[in-house]
Protein backbone atom coordinates (compact mmCIF):
# COMPACT_ATOMS: atom_id res chain seq x y z
CA UNK A 1 0.00 0.00 0.00
CA UNK A 2 1.27 3.47 -0.86
CA UNK A 3 2.21 5.55 2.20
CA UNK A 4 3.34 9.10 2.93
CA UNK A 5 6.72 8.10 4.41
CA UNK A 6 10.41 8.38 3.58
CA UNK A 7 12.74 5.58 4.70
CA UNK A 8 10.81 3.20 6.95
CA UNK A 9 13.80 3.02 9.29
CA UNK A 10 13.21 6.67 10.25
CA UNK A 11 9.46 6.64 10.92
CA UNK A 12 9.59 7.58 14.61
CA UNK A 13 12.37 10.23 14.49
CA UNK A 14 10.71 11.94 11.51
CA UNK A 15 7.30 11.79 13.15
CA UNK A 16 8.73 13.50 16.24
CA UNK A 17 10.55 16.08 14.11
CA UNK A 18 7.24 16.94 12.44
CA UNK A 19 5.55 17.34 15.81
CA UNK A 20 8.38 19.50 17.17
CA UNK A 21 8.52 21.75 14.11
CA UNK A 22 4.81 22.39 14.45
CA UNK A 23 4.55 22.73 18.22
CA UNK A 24 8.05 23.54 19.47
CA UNK A 25 6.78 26.69 21.15
CA UNK A 26 4.61 24.58 23.50
CA UNK A 27 6.72 21.43 23.76
CA UNK A 28 10.37 20.57 24.08
CA UNK A 29 12.21 17.39 23.20
CA UNK A 30 15.00 15.78 25.17
CA UNK A 31 18.40 15.95 23.49
CA UNK A 32 19.19 12.66 21.76
CA UNK A 33 16.16 10.87 23.18
CA UNK A 34 12.55 10.40 22.17
CA UNK A 35 11.10 12.15 25.19
CA UNK A 36 8.71 15.10 24.82
CA UNK A 37 7.55 17.45 27.58
CA UNK A 38 5.39 20.51 28.01
CA UNK A 39 7.57 23.63 28.17
CA UNK A 40 5.34 24.96 30.90
CA UNK A 41 5.67 22.64 33.89
CA UNK A 42 3.21 23.28 36.72
CA UNK A 43 4.09 22.83 40.39
CA UNK A 44 1.99 19.75 41.02
CA UNK A 45 2.28 15.99 40.86
CA UNK A 46 3.51 15.32 37.35
CA UNK A 47 2.12 12.63 35.09
CA UNK A 48 4.51 10.76 32.82
CA UNK A 49 3.33 8.24 30.28
CA UNK A 50 4.79 6.36 27.36
CA UNK A 51 4.55 3.43 25.05
CA UNK A 52 5.30 2.19 21.58
CA UNK A 53 4.66 4.12 18.39
CA UNK A 54 2.38 2.88 15.64
CA UNK A 55 -0.93 3.69 17.33
CA UNK A 56 -0.99 7.50 17.04
CA UNK A 57 -2.44 9.73 18.46
CA UNK A 58 -1.31 7.40 21.29
CA UNK A 59 1.23 8.16 22.90
CA UNK A 60 2.84 11.25 21.37
CA UNK A 61 -0.61 12.88 21.56
CA UNK A 62 -0.94 12.37 25.30
CA UNK A 63 1.23 15.24 26.48
CA UNK A 64 -0.77 18.39 26.97
CA UNK A 65 -2.83 20.59 29.24
CA UNK A 66 -4.98 18.32 31.37
CA UNK A 67 -2.98 15.34 30.03
CA UNK A 68 0.53 14.02 30.77
CA UNK A 69 3.39 16.44 31.45
CA UNK A 70 5.92 14.25 29.67
CA UNK A 71 5.96 11.23 27.39
CA UNK A 72 8.59 8.64 26.45
CA UNK A 73 8.00 7.54 22.85
CA UNK A 74 9.14 4.05 21.91
CA UNK A 75 9.96 2.50 18.54
CA UNK A 76 7.08 1.04 16.51
CA UNK A 77 5.20 -1.46 18.71
CA UNK A 78 8.09 -1.41 21.23
CA UNK A 79 8.19 -0.01 24.74
CA UNK A 80 10.32 3.10 25.28
CA UNK A 81 13.77 2.65 26.77
CA UNK A 82 13.90 2.68 30.57
CA UNK A 83 16.63 5.30 30.33
CA UNK A 84 14.38 7.64 28.31
CA UNK A 85 11.49 7.15 30.75
CA UNK A 86 13.80 8.03 33.64
CA UNK A 87 15.11 11.12 31.80
CA UNK A 88 11.57 12.37 31.14
CA UNK A 89 10.76 11.96 34.84
CA UNK A 90 13.88 13.93 35.72
CA UNK A 91 12.95 16.74 33.37
CA UNK A 92 9.30 17.25 34.37
CA UNK A 93 8.53 19.14 37.58
CA UNK A 94 9.16 16.29 40.01
CA UNK A 95 9.39 17.96 43.40
CA UNK A 96 5.89 16.75 44.31
CA UNK A 97 6.50 13.30 42.86
CA UNK A 98 5.76 11.64 39.53
CA UNK A 99 2.96 9.25 38.65
CA UNK A 100 3.96 6.96 35.78
CA UNK A 101 1.11 5.49 33.78
CA UNK A 102 1.51 2.94 31.00
CA UNK A 103 -0.31 -0.01 29.47
CA UNK A 104 0.18 -3.42 31.02
CA UNK A 105 2.45 -4.94 28.38
CA UNK A 106 5.61 -6.81 29.34
CA UNK A 107 7.95 -4.37 27.62
CA UNK A 108 6.28 -1.24 29.00
CA UNK A 109 6.06 -2.70 32.50
CA UNK A 110 9.72 -3.76 32.59
CA UNK A 111 11.10 -0.52 31.19
CA UNK A 112 8.97 1.59 33.53
CA UNK A 113 10.07 -0.59 36.49
CA UNK A 114 13.73 -0.20 35.62
CA UNK A 115 13.21 3.56 35.15
CA UNK A 116 11.77 3.83 38.67
CA UNK A 117 14.75 1.83 40.04
CA UNK A 118 17.16 4.17 38.24
CA UNK A 119 15.35 7.25 39.61
CA UNK A 120 15.19 5.96 43.16
CA UNK A 121 18.89 5.01 43.13
CA UNK A 122 20.32 8.06 41.43
CA UNK A 123 17.94 10.96 41.71
CA UNK A 124 15.84 10.43 44.80
CA UNK A 125 12.63 11.23 42.89
CA UNK A 126 9.40 9.87 44.37
CA UNK A 127 7.57 7.76 41.84
CA UNK A 128 4.46 5.68 41.73
CA UNK A 129 3.33 3.55 38.80
CA UNK A 130 -0.08 2.50 37.52
CA UNK A 131 -0.32 -0.19 34.84
CA UNK A 132 -3.50 0.09 32.79
CA UNK A 133 -5.31 -3.22 32.45
CA UNK A 134 -8.44 -2.41 30.44
CA UNK A 135 -8.53 -5.10 27.73
CA UNK A 136 -11.18 -7.41 29.18
CA UNK A 137 -10.57 -10.00 26.47
CA UNK A 138 -7.10 -10.88 27.70
CA UNK A 139 -7.93 -12.33 31.10
CA UNK A 140 -10.69 -13.05 33.59
CA UNK A 141 -8.39 -11.59 36.23
CA UNK A 142 -8.36 -7.79 35.97
CA UNK A 143 -4.77 -7.37 37.24
CA UNK A 144 -3.44 -9.69 34.52
CA UNK A 145 -5.12 -7.91 31.61
CA UNK A 146 -3.24 -6.03 28.93
CA UNK A 147 -3.75 -2.36 28.20
CA UNK A 148 -5.84 -1.43 25.18
CA UNK A 149 -7.40 2.03 24.79
CA UNK A 150 -7.44 2.86 28.47
CA UNK A 151 -4.11 4.56 29.05
CA UNK A 152 -5.22 7.92 27.68
CA UNK A 153 -8.37 7.67 29.81
CA UNK A 154 -6.45 7.03 33.05
CA UNK A 155 -3.92 9.76 32.19
CA UNK A 156 -6.64 12.39 31.72
CA UNK A 157 -8.37 11.66 35.03
CA UNK A 158 -5.06 11.50 36.93
CA UNK A 159 -3.97 14.79 35.34
CA UNK A 160 -7.23 16.42 36.47
CA UNK A 161 -6.71 15.19 40.03
CA UNK A 162 -3.14 16.53 39.96
CA UNK A 163 -4.36 19.91 38.72
CA UNK A 164 -6.77 19.96 41.67
CA UNK A 165 -3.71 19.84 43.93
CA UNK A 166 -3.93 16.22 45.08
CA UNK A 167 -0.74 14.65 46.43
CA UNK A 168 1.06 11.72 44.81
CA UNK A 169 -0.74 9.02 46.75
CA UNK A 170 -4.10 10.68 46.11
CA UNK A 171 -3.48 10.92 42.37
CA UNK A 172 -2.34 7.32 42.29
CA UNK A 173 -5.50 6.18 44.08
CA UNK A 174 -7.69 8.06 41.60
CA UNK A 175 -5.78 6.48 38.70
CA UNK A 176 -6.20 3.04 40.26
CA UNK A 177 -9.92 3.69 40.78
CA UNK A 178 -10.29 4.51 37.09
CA UNK A 179 -8.38 1.38 36.14
CA UNK A 180 -10.53 -0.79 38.41
CA UNK A 181 -13.74 0.54 36.85
CA UNK A 182 -12.67 0.62 33.21
CA UNK A 183 -13.13 -2.13 30.66
CA UNK A 184 -12.45 -2.02 26.94
CA UNK A 185 -13.34 -4.45 24.19
CA UNK A 186 -12.68 -4.31 20.46
CA UNK A 187 -14.53 -5.60 17.42
CA UNK A 188 -12.17 -6.02 14.45
CA UNK A 189 -13.05 -6.66 10.82
CA UNK A 190 -9.57 -6.43 9.29
CA UNK A 191 -6.04 -6.61 10.61
CA UNK A 192 -3.37 -4.19 9.50
CA UNK A 193 0.39 -4.47 9.27
CA UNK A 194 3.37 -3.43 11.35
CA UNK A 195 4.24 0.06 10.00
CA UNK A 196 7.97 -0.53 10.36
CA UNK A 197 8.24 -4.03 8.90
CA UNK A 198 5.15 -3.92 6.65
CA UNK A 199 4.43 -7.49 7.73
CA UNK A 200 0.72 -8.31 8.22
CA UNK A 201 -0.42 -8.85 11.78
CA UNK A 202 -2.65 -11.82 10.98
CA UNK A 203 -5.79 -12.48 8.98
CA UNK A 204 -9.52 -12.39 9.52
CA UNK A 205 -12.01 -14.33 7.41
CA UNK A 206 -14.28 -12.53 4.94
CA UNK A 207 -17.37 -13.28 7.00
CA UNK A 208 -15.88 -12.85 10.45
CA UNK A 209 -15.78 -10.22 13.15
CA UNK A 210 -13.17 -10.84 15.85
CA UNK A 211 -14.06 -9.72 19.34
CA UNK A 212 -11.26 -8.88 21.74
CA UNK A 213 -8.17 -8.39 19.58
CA UNK A 214 -5.47 -6.35 21.31
CA UNK A 215 -3.50 -3.37 20.11
CA UNK A 216 -1.06 -5.23 17.89
CA UNK A 217 -3.16 -8.09 16.63
CA UNK A 218 -3.25 -10.48 19.57
CA UNK A 219 -5.88 -13.20 19.00
CA UNK A 220 -9.60 -12.72 19.63
CA UNK A 221 -11.58 -14.05 22.57
CA UNK A 222 -14.58 -14.73 20.35
CA UNK A 223 -15.30 -14.86 16.63
CA UNK A 224 -18.77 -14.02 15.35
CA UNK A 225 -20.16 -14.02 11.82
CA UNK A 226 -20.34 -10.64 10.09
CA UNK A 227 -23.51 -8.84 11.23
CA UNK A 228 -25.05 -5.41 11.80
CA UNK A 229 -23.75 -2.57 13.96
CA UNK A 230 -26.66 -3.24 16.30
CA UNK A 231 -25.72 -6.90 16.68
CA UNK A 232 -22.03 -6.19 17.14
CA UNK A 233 -22.83 -3.56 19.78
CA UNK A 234 -25.11 -6.06 21.49
CA UNK A 235 -22.25 -8.55 21.77
CA UNK A 236 -19.82 -5.90 23.05
CA UNK A 237 -22.27 -4.41 25.53
CA UNK A 238 -23.33 -7.79 26.95
CA UNK A 239 -19.70 -8.59 27.70
CA UNK A 240 -18.78 -5.12 29.00
CA UNK A 241 -21.89 -4.68 31.16
CA UNK A 242 -21.32 -8.09 32.71
CA UNK A 243 -17.63 -7.40 33.31
CA UNK A 244 -18.34 -4.10 35.06
CA UNK A 245 -21.48 -5.38 36.81
CA UNK A 246 -23.43 -2.51 35.31
CA UNK A 247 -27.04 -2.13 36.28
CA UNK A 248 -30.03 0.14 36.40
CA UNK A 249 -29.16 3.59 37.70
CA UNK A 250 -25.42 3.40 36.97
CA UNK A 251 -23.63 6.25 35.20
CA UNK A 252 -20.82 5.72 32.74
CA UNK A 253 -18.39 7.48 30.46
CA UNK A 254 -18.28 5.98 26.97
CA UNK A 255 -15.29 6.07 24.64
CA UNK A 256 -15.74 4.89 21.06
CA UNK A 257 -12.44 4.53 19.23
CA UNK A 258 -12.31 3.64 15.54
CA UNK A 259 -9.19 2.29 13.90
CA UNK A 260 -7.89 1.72 10.41
CA UNK A 261 -10.30 2.92 7.72
CA UNK A 262 -13.35 2.92 9.99
CA UNK A 263 -15.19 6.16 9.29
CA UNK A 264 -16.61 8.71 11.69
CA UNK A 265 -20.01 7.82 10.22
CA UNK A 266 -19.55 4.23 11.39
CA UNK A 267 -18.44 5.46 14.80
CA UNK A 268 -21.62 7.54 15.10
CA UNK A 269 -23.79 4.59 14.07
CA UNK A 270 -22.08 2.40 16.68
CA UNK A 271 -22.60 5.27 19.13
CA UNK A 272 -26.32 5.16 18.36
CA UNK A 273 -26.44 1.44 19.09
CA UNK A 274 -24.32 1.58 22.22
CA UNK A 275 -26.21 4.49 23.79
CA UNK A 276 -29.56 2.87 22.93
CA UNK A 277 -28.34 -0.34 24.52
CA UNK A 278 -27.25 1.52 27.66
CA UNK A 279 -30.56 3.35 27.85
CA UNK A 280 -32.46 0.06 27.63
CA UNK A 281 -30.45 -1.14 30.64
CA UNK A 282 -31.34 2.01 32.60
CA UNK A 283 -27.72 3.21 32.47
CA UNK A 284 -26.94 6.90 31.90
CA UNK A 285 -24.13 7.87 29.55
CA UNK A 286 -22.85 10.91 31.45
CA UNK A 287 -19.98 11.57 29.06
CA UNK A 288 -19.44 10.35 25.47
CA UNK A 289 -16.13 10.53 23.59
CA UNK A 290 -15.70 9.87 19.89
CA UNK A 291 -12.24 11.35 19.31
CA UNK A 292 -9.86 8.57 18.28
CA UNK A 293 -7.14 8.04 20.85
CA UNK A 294 -5.35 4.99 19.49
CA UNK A 295 -5.36 3.88 15.87
CA UNK A 296 -3.32 1.10 14.36
CA UNK A 297 -2.95 1.41 10.60
CA UNK A 298 -5.43 -0.64 8.55
CA UNK A 299 -6.73 -2.47 11.59
CA UNK A 300 -10.40 -1.84 10.89
CA UNK A 301 -11.87 -1.99 14.33
CA UNK A 302 -13.94 -0.22 16.88
CA UNK A 303 -12.86 -0.32 20.51
CA UNK A 304 -15.46 0.52 23.12
CA UNK A 305 -14.30 1.58 26.57
CA UNK A 306 -16.76 1.96 29.41
CA UNK A 307 -15.81 3.70 32.66
CA UNK A 308 -18.21 3.19 35.56
CA UNK A 309 -18.52 6.54 37.32
CA UNK A 310 -19.03 7.78 40.84
CA UNK A 311 -19.35 11.45 41.84
CA UNK A 312 -15.58 11.87 42.21
CA UNK A 313 -14.80 10.43 38.78
CA UNK A 314 -17.61 12.47 37.22
CA UNK A 315 -15.86 15.61 38.41
CA UNK A 316 -12.51 14.68 36.84
CA UNK A 317 -13.99 13.29 33.62
CA UNK A 318 -15.48 16.72 33.01
CA UNK A 319 -12.04 18.41 33.12
CA UNK A 320 -10.95 19.56 29.66
CA UNK A 321 -7.71 18.20 28.24
CA UNK A 322 -5.99 18.92 24.97
CA UNK A 323 -2.94 18.20 22.90
CA UNK A 324 -2.34 19.02 19.22
CA UNK A 325 -3.57 15.54 18.34
CA UNK A 326 -6.39 14.64 20.72
CA UNK A 327 -8.75 16.27 23.17
CA UNK A 328 -11.17 15.56 26.00
CA UNK A 329 -14.21 17.75 26.42
CA UNK A 330 -17.39 17.20 28.39
CA UNK A 331 -20.28 18.43 26.23
CA UNK B 1 44.90 -24.29 24.62
CA UNK B 2 43.44 -20.88 25.27
CA UNK B 3 41.49 -20.79 28.47
CA UNK B 4 40.67 -17.14 28.76
CA UNK B 5 39.85 -14.21 26.50
CA UNK B 6 41.65 -10.87 26.69
CA UNK B 7 39.65 -7.64 26.80
CA UNK B 8 40.15 -7.04 23.08
CA UNK B 9 39.23 -10.64 22.27
CA UNK B 10 36.02 -10.21 24.30
CA UNK B 11 35.23 -7.10 22.27
CA UNK B 12 35.89 -9.07 19.07
CA UNK B 13 33.65 -11.88 20.34
CA UNK B 14 30.81 -9.44 20.98
CA UNK B 15 31.35 -8.07 17.46
CA UNK B 16 30.94 -11.60 16.14
CA UNK B 17 27.76 -12.02 18.21
CA UNK B 18 26.43 -8.74 16.81
CA UNK B 19 27.12 -9.82 13.25
CA UNK B 20 25.38 -13.16 13.82
CA UNK B 21 22.23 -11.44 15.10
CA UNK B 22 22.26 -8.86 12.30
CA UNK B 23 22.51 -11.64 9.74
CA UNK B 24 19.67 -13.56 11.43
CA UNK B 25 17.16 -10.71 11.08
CA UNK B 26 14.93 -12.44 8.50
CA UNK B 27 15.02 -15.76 10.30
CA UNK B 28 14.08 -14.18 13.64
CA UNK B 29 11.32 -12.14 11.96
CA UNK B 30 9.75 -15.29 10.49
CA UNK B 31 9.76 -17.01 13.87
CA UNK B 32 8.24 -13.97 15.57
CA UNK B 33 5.43 -13.63 13.04
CA UNK B 34 3.94 -16.89 14.28
CA UNK B 35 3.44 -15.76 17.87
CA UNK B 36 4.28 -12.08 17.86
CA UNK B 37 4.02 -8.90 15.86
CA UNK B 38 6.94 -9.84 13.63
CA UNK B 39 9.38 -7.28 14.95
CA UNK B 40 11.79 -9.39 17.03
CA UNK B 41 14.23 -9.76 14.13
CA UNK B 42 14.14 -6.07 13.24
CA UNK B 43 14.52 -5.00 16.85
CA UNK B 44 17.44 -7.34 17.56
CA UNK B 45 19.19 -6.37 14.31
CA UNK B 46 18.71 -2.70 15.16
CA UNK B 47 20.05 -3.12 18.69
CA UNK B 48 23.03 -5.27 17.77
CA UNK B 49 23.65 -3.05 14.75
CA UNK B 50 24.19 -0.13 17.12
CA UNK B 51 26.31 -2.32 19.41
CA UNK B 52 28.48 -3.29 16.42
CA UNK B 53 28.92 0.39 15.45
CA UNK B 54 29.88 1.24 19.00
CA UNK B 55 32.38 -1.64 19.29
CA UNK B 56 34.04 -0.66 16.01
CA UNK B 57 34.23 3.01 16.98
CA UNK B 58 35.36 2.53 20.57
CA UNK B 59 38.03 -0.15 20.76
CA UNK B 60 39.35 0.53 24.24
CA UNK B 61 37.39 -0.25 27.40
CA UNK B 62 38.94 0.09 30.87
CA UNK B 63 37.44 -3.19 32.12
CA UNK B 64 35.19 -6.07 31.04
CA UNK B 65 32.49 -4.57 33.26
CA UNK B 66 32.54 -1.26 31.40
CA UNK B 67 32.38 -3.09 28.07
CA UNK B 68 29.37 -5.16 29.15
CA UNK B 69 27.59 -2.14 30.67
CA UNK B 70 28.10 -0.21 27.44
CA UNK B 71 26.68 -3.07 25.36
CA UNK B 72 23.72 -3.58 27.70
CA UNK B 73 22.81 0.11 27.87
CA UNK B 74 23.08 0.40 24.10
CA UNK B 75 20.60 -2.47 23.66
CA UNK B 76 18.07 -1.03 26.15
CA UNK B 77 18.33 2.39 24.58
CA UNK B 78 18.22 1.34 20.94
CA UNK B 79 15.68 -1.44 21.03
CA UNK B 80 13.31 -0.46 23.80
CA UNK B 81 10.56 -3.01 24.15
CA UNK B 82 10.66 -6.19 26.16
CA UNK B 83 13.55 -7.61 24.11
CA UNK B 84 15.68 -4.52 24.64
CA UNK B 85 15.41 -4.59 28.38
CA UNK B 86 15.80 -8.35 28.71
CA UNK B 87 18.83 -8.66 26.43
CA UNK B 88 20.23 -5.47 27.96
CA UNK B 89 19.80 -7.06 31.40
CA UNK B 90 21.79 -10.09 30.18
CA UNK B 91 24.86 -7.88 29.88
CA UNK B 92 24.24 -5.34 32.66
CA UNK B 93 23.24 -7.85 35.32
CA UNK B 94 25.31 -10.69 33.89
CA UNK B 95 28.63 -8.98 34.51
CA UNK B 96 27.71 -8.09 38.08
CA UNK B 97 29.83 -10.12 40.47
CA UNK B 98 32.41 -11.14 37.86
CA UNK B 99 35.66 -10.40 39.65
CA UNK B 100 37.99 -10.54 36.69
CA UNK B 101 38.71 -7.08 35.30
CA UNK B 102 40.51 -7.69 32.01
CA UNK B 103 39.84 -11.31 31.05
CA UNK B 104 37.06 -13.87 30.94
CA UNK B 105 37.66 -17.53 31.66
CA UNK B 106 35.15 -20.40 31.80
CA UNK B 107 34.25 -19.65 35.42
CA UNK B 108 33.47 -16.05 34.44
CA UNK B 109 31.20 -17.18 31.61
CA UNK B 110 29.42 -19.46 34.08
CA UNK B 111 29.02 -16.51 36.47
CA UNK B 112 27.71 -14.22 33.73
CA UNK B 113 25.12 -16.71 32.52
CA UNK B 114 23.93 -17.53 36.04
CA UNK B 115 23.62 -13.83 37.02
CA UNK B 116 21.86 -13.07 33.75
CA UNK B 117 19.43 -15.92 34.26
CA UNK B 118 18.55 -14.75 37.79
CA UNK B 119 18.10 -11.12 36.78
CA UNK B 120 16.03 -11.85 33.67
CA UNK B 121 13.89 -14.31 35.57
CA UNK B 122 13.17 -11.65 38.23
CA UNK B 123 12.63 -8.79 35.76
CA UNK B 124 10.39 -10.77 33.45
CA UNK B 125 8.73 -12.71 36.28
CA UNK B 126 9.31 -15.91 34.37
CA UNK B 127 10.90 -19.30 34.89
CA UNK B 128 11.97 -22.18 32.63
CA UNK B 129 8.94 -23.80 30.98
CA UNK B 130 7.16 -20.49 30.41
CA UNK B 131 8.33 -20.52 26.77
CA UNK B 132 10.73 -17.58 26.96
CA UNK B 133 14.42 -16.84 26.40
CA UNK B 134 15.03 -18.49 29.79
CA UNK B 135 14.38 -21.87 28.19
CA UNK B 136 17.63 -21.48 26.28
CA UNK B 137 19.48 -19.41 28.89
CA UNK B 138 18.92 -21.72 31.84
CA UNK B 139 20.29 -24.87 30.14
CA UNK B 140 23.27 -22.84 28.89
CA UNK B 141 23.98 -21.57 32.42
CA UNK B 142 23.71 -25.10 33.81
CA UNK B 143 26.03 -26.47 31.13
CA UNK B 144 28.69 -23.83 31.87
CA UNK B 145 28.56 -24.63 35.60
CA UNK B 146 28.91 -28.36 34.87
CA UNK B 147 31.85 -27.67 32.56
CA UNK B 148 33.50 -25.47 35.20
CA UNK B 149 33.16 -28.21 37.83
CA UNK B 150 34.81 -30.68 35.44
CA UNK B 151 37.54 -28.11 34.71
CA UNK B 152 36.98 -28.36 30.96
CA UNK B 153 38.71 -26.09 28.42
CA UNK B 154 36.84 -22.88 27.62
CA UNK B 155 35.98 -23.96 24.07
CA UNK B 156 34.43 -27.22 25.27
CA UNK B 157 32.40 -25.46 27.93
CA UNK B 158 31.00 -23.07 25.34
CA UNK B 159 30.26 -25.94 22.95
CA UNK B 160 28.19 -27.70 25.61
CA UNK B 161 26.40 -24.45 26.49
CA UNK B 162 25.65 -23.86 22.81
CA UNK B 163 24.26 -27.37 22.33
CA UNK B 164 22.06 -27.06 25.41
CA UNK B 165 20.83 -23.61 24.44
CA UNK B 166 19.91 -24.76 20.95
CA UNK B 167 18.08 -27.81 22.30
CA UNK B 168 16.32 -25.57 24.82
CA UNK B 169 15.16 -23.20 22.11
CA UNK B 170 13.84 -26.08 20.00
CA UNK B 171 12.02 -27.50 23.02
CA UNK B 172 10.01 -24.27 23.30
CA UNK B 173 8.08 -25.39 20.21
CA UNK B 174 5.89 -27.65 22.31
CA UNK B 175 5.42 -25.25 25.21
CA UNK B 176 2.35 -23.13 25.91
CA UNK B 177 3.29 -19.45 26.06
CA UNK B 178 2.48 -17.83 29.38
CA UNK B 179 4.49 -14.59 29.17
CA UNK B 180 4.73 -11.57 26.94
CA UNK B 181 2.61 -11.04 23.89
CA UNK B 182 2.76 -14.72 22.93
CA UNK B 183 0.64 -15.74 25.90
CA UNK B 184 -2.38 -14.13 24.27
CA UNK B 185 -2.09 -16.75 21.56
CA UNK B 186 -2.84 -19.43 24.16
CA UNK B 187 -2.99 -22.88 22.50
CA UNK B 188 -2.04 -21.39 19.14
CA UNK B 189 1.42 -20.72 20.55
CA UNK B 190 2.15 -24.45 20.63
CA UNK B 191 4.14 -25.65 17.62
CA UNK B 192 6.12 -22.42 17.30
CA UNK B 193 9.62 -21.84 18.62
CA UNK B 194 10.07 -18.87 20.97
CA UNK B 195 11.91 -15.96 19.29
CA UNK B 196 13.74 -14.85 22.46
CA UNK B 197 15.01 -18.37 23.16
CA UNK B 198 16.12 -18.62 19.53
CA UNK B 199 18.11 -15.40 19.83
CA UNK B 200 19.80 -16.65 23.01
CA UNK B 201 20.82 -19.88 21.27
CA UNK B 202 22.26 -17.89 18.35
CA UNK B 203 24.23 -15.71 20.77
CA UNK B 204 25.71 -18.67 22.65
CA UNK B 205 26.52 -20.49 19.41
CA UNK B 206 28.26 -17.38 18.11
CA UNK B 207 30.37 -17.14 21.29
CA UNK B 208 31.37 -20.78 20.88
CA UNK B 209 32.28 -20.33 17.18
CA UNK B 210 34.43 -17.31 17.96
CA UNK B 211 36.50 -19.17 20.54
CA UNK B 212 36.63 -22.26 18.31
CA UNK B 213 37.95 -20.17 15.40
CA UNK B 214 40.60 -18.69 17.67
CA UNK B 215 41.70 -22.21 18.63
CA UNK B 216 41.82 -23.49 15.07
CA UNK B 217 43.72 -20.53 13.60
CA UNK B 218 46.52 -20.69 16.15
Amino acid sequence: MKKFVNDRKNLVPEMIEGFMLAYGNTYRKLEGRNGILLREQKEKVSIVTGGGSGGEPWCIGSVGVGYADGVAVGNVFAAPSAITVAEVCREVYHEKGVLLITGNHAGDRMNFELAVEILEMNADIRCETVLVTDNMATSEVREERSGLAGCDIVVQVAAAAALEGMDLNGVKQIAEKVNANLSSLSATMELGENPATEKPMGSIGENEVHIGIGVTGEPAMKIIPMCTAKQISGVLMDLLADDLSLGQGDEVAVYINGGGTVTVMEELIMCREILTNLSQRGIRAFDVNLVERIKVDKTNSITVSILKLDSELKKYIAYPARSPLVFKHHF
Amino acid sequence: MKNYLSLDEIREMLLAVSTTIINAECFLTEIDLAVGDGDHGTGMALGFGEVKKMLLQTREYPTVKMLFLAVGSKLIDTMGGASGILFGTFFISGIRGVESEKTLALKDFACIFENAYQAISARGRAKPGDKTMLDALYPAAEALQEAEKKDLPLVEGLLLASQKATAGAEATKDMLASKGRAREYREASIGHQDPGATSVSLIVESMYRYVQNMESTK
